[in-house]
């Protein structure tokens, strides 16, 4: 079942129900039966692997914790290389098998290869983070291993969070799981309009958009301009954030029924004026995680062999590493290399300015300009990396419409009618510094907006299929 | 060594160092780095400048806006560490 779905919902009403019903001493053990029914409902084997990585760093860290020194590091290592090694298996596994079935096909051997696809675990690019994360944070004495294997159990496969994250730190999650639960009506109302504002901004923004965007718009002989490629590339990009954010605001509404408070994800990135400030914004669950487990610790020891702001290699391999294994996260393929390449050498580029001249705040500019960088940051830090990924072998093709074609015809109006929506909920949430500003609205207000957010729900959900969310398949 | 001390000698190397601007009206509770004069690699570079003036170590996972926005913030986060 999907997290959209009317069966997700059915199921996420039952265990809410059963939650306040059964003594709190079981709340934990409630979510945690619910979480792996979710994941068998989705894939048995899924739900196996994710509890063999459990039981695995569950005994490990207990197991780094009980040495010091360089046993310690040795165990760390050992554990961080066993994560790593399961989730490189899954994202390189289909690789090599179409390589080995094309090779089968062409040898002409008798051999069934149809059930030799490997399937990518839902979810496990984003728990395995949150396991490497707990060892090393057991390893730094940061917290102690989790005594609870429950709670542990909790931390890795808790079904709000379990196929798109967002990816949870353990000093962050597990003392909640600790402590007594409840929920007031403050809290009932805010999670209820995330997971409103978050339906609407998949089912209503996203999945419209994505329909309405051309299938290879790039192609050889595609009769589009240059202007309406750029719109039809940011389209996709406007899609993709929706998706993701929409994904996000659901999770934490349905978490915050719970009376647990998954970490936010997304902090208004369309009104980031650099880089540096989009990456703190975008997917800051991840972006925060390669900050404090790869940026920081190769800036400190770089620092520390070199304190001088303006040293090269201080400037250009910290955002370099962490933006390429930003990229082979997602996926190690060499498109997404390319864009982690792009991505590593424009925060590099920002880094050289400040590194030599004094540094302005962006607050403190003028609002034209302001606006300027917002618009392109959010091309480049969004646009590019979307059109280097989904069409990276168009390139060459896109560069002949540059050149042959004329620039200034547009695409179809509804493309600018059907971002709107998403865009406005944006701006409200920055001016008003609050992901729920709905909330402090006069009642026949908001009683007029959620009847026509749920009427949009209701009919574009017709119109369609649900699809899956995007980052589900990373 | 009292929190002053370390708010002054943070002060003297993130105005040289950092905003490179010495005539540069700093103020103890002015936001640093969600005000955007100090990016994540500027963090780093006072994590390093805390370890060796102060002796003491922030750790990666506490270099954030909530510990570390303001000169008050950092000379706190640094005197709980010396303690």
């Amino acid at each position: 079942m999907t997290i959209q779905s009317l069966e997700f919902f059915a199921f996420f009403a039952l265990v809410l129900v059963l939650y306040y019903i059964i003594p709190k001493k079981f709340q934990n053990l409630l979510l945690l039966v619910a979480s792996y029914v979710f994941y068998i409902s989705i894939s048995l084997n899924f739900a196996l692997i994710l509890l063999v990585m459990t039981l695995v760093n569950f005994g490990w860290a207990h197991y780094i914790s009980r040495v010091q020194g360089k046993s310690r590091r040795k165990r760390l290592i050992i554990g961080i290389f066993f994560n790593t090694i399961i989730w490189l298996f899954f994202k390189l596994a289909n690789f090599f098998v179409l390589q080995v079935i094309a090779l089968i096909k062409q040898l002409g051997l008798p051999f069934n290869t149809g059930s030799m696809k490997v399937l990518l675990p839902i979810g496990l690019s984003f728990y395995t983070l949150q396991a490497i994360s707990y060892l090393l944070d057991v390893h730094r004495e940061q917290m102690p291993p989790s005594q609870k294997l429950v709670d542990f159990s909790l931390y890795m496969a808790y079904f709000p969070k379990l196929t798109a994250g967002p990816i949870e730190r353990a000093q962050r999650f597990l003392p909640q799981l600790r402590q007594s639960r409840s929920l007031d009506n403050k809290s009932a109302a805010r999670s209820f309009t995330l997971i409103i504002i978050g339906l609407f901004r998949k089912i209503v923004v996203a999945d419209t958009l994505m329909a309405v965007i051309p299938r290879n718009f790039i192609q050889e002989g595609a009769s589009f301009s240059l202007l309406e490629i750029l719109i039809w590339v940011m389209t996709g990009a406007f899609a993709l954030y929706n998706d993701f954010c929409g994904y996000t605001n659901m999770v934490r509404g349905i978490s915050g029924f719970f009376g647990i408070e998954l970490t936010r994800n997304f902090a208004h990135p369309l009104f980031a004026r650099n880089f540096s400030e989009f990456w703190g914004r975008w997917h800051i669950s991840l972006s925060s995680w390669l900050r404090d487990y790869i940026y920081f610790p190769l800036s400190r020891y770089l620092v520390r062999r070199n304190p001088n702001v303006k040293n090269k290699a201080n400037i250009i391999l910290p955002p370099m590493v962490t933006m390429i294994v930003s990229a082979l996260w997602h996926n190690p393929q060499l498109s997404y290399l390319t864009w982690g390449v792009f991505m590593g050498v424009a925060l590099a580029g920002e880094r050289v300015k400040s590194a030599f001249r004094p540094v302005k705040p962006p607050s403190k500019l003028p609002l034209w300009r302001q606006s300027i960088a917002m618009t392109l940051t959010t091309v480049l830090g969004l646009g590019i990396p979307i059109l280097l990924v989904t069409h990276f072998y168009s390139l060459g093709t896109l560069f002949q419409h540059i050149l042959n074609h004329s620039p200034w015809t547009l695409p179809q109006s509804r493309v600018f009618l059907l971002i709107l929506p998403g865009l406005w909920i944006d701006i409200l949430q920055y001016r008003s510094k609050n992901e729920t500003p709905f909330m402090h609205w006069a009642p026949i207000t908001k009683a007029l907006l959620l009847a026509l957010a749920a009427l949009g729900i209701f009919f574009f959900a017709q119109e369609r299929i649900a699809e899956p969310f995007i980052y589900q398949g990373f | 060594m009292d929190e002053n001390t370390i708010k002054e000698k943070l002060k003297t190397y993130i105005i040289k160092e950092i905003i490179k601007d010495e005539e540069y009206p700093l103020t103890n509770d002015e936001p640093l780095i969600s005000g955007g004069l100090i990016d994540s690699f500027s963090l780093v570079n006072i994590a390093v400048f805390i370890e060796n003036e102060f002796k003491v170590k922030i750790p990666d996972t506490e270099l954030t806006v909530e510990n570390l926005d303001t000169l008050d913030a950092m000379a706190s986060r640094t005197m709980k560490e010396l303690s």
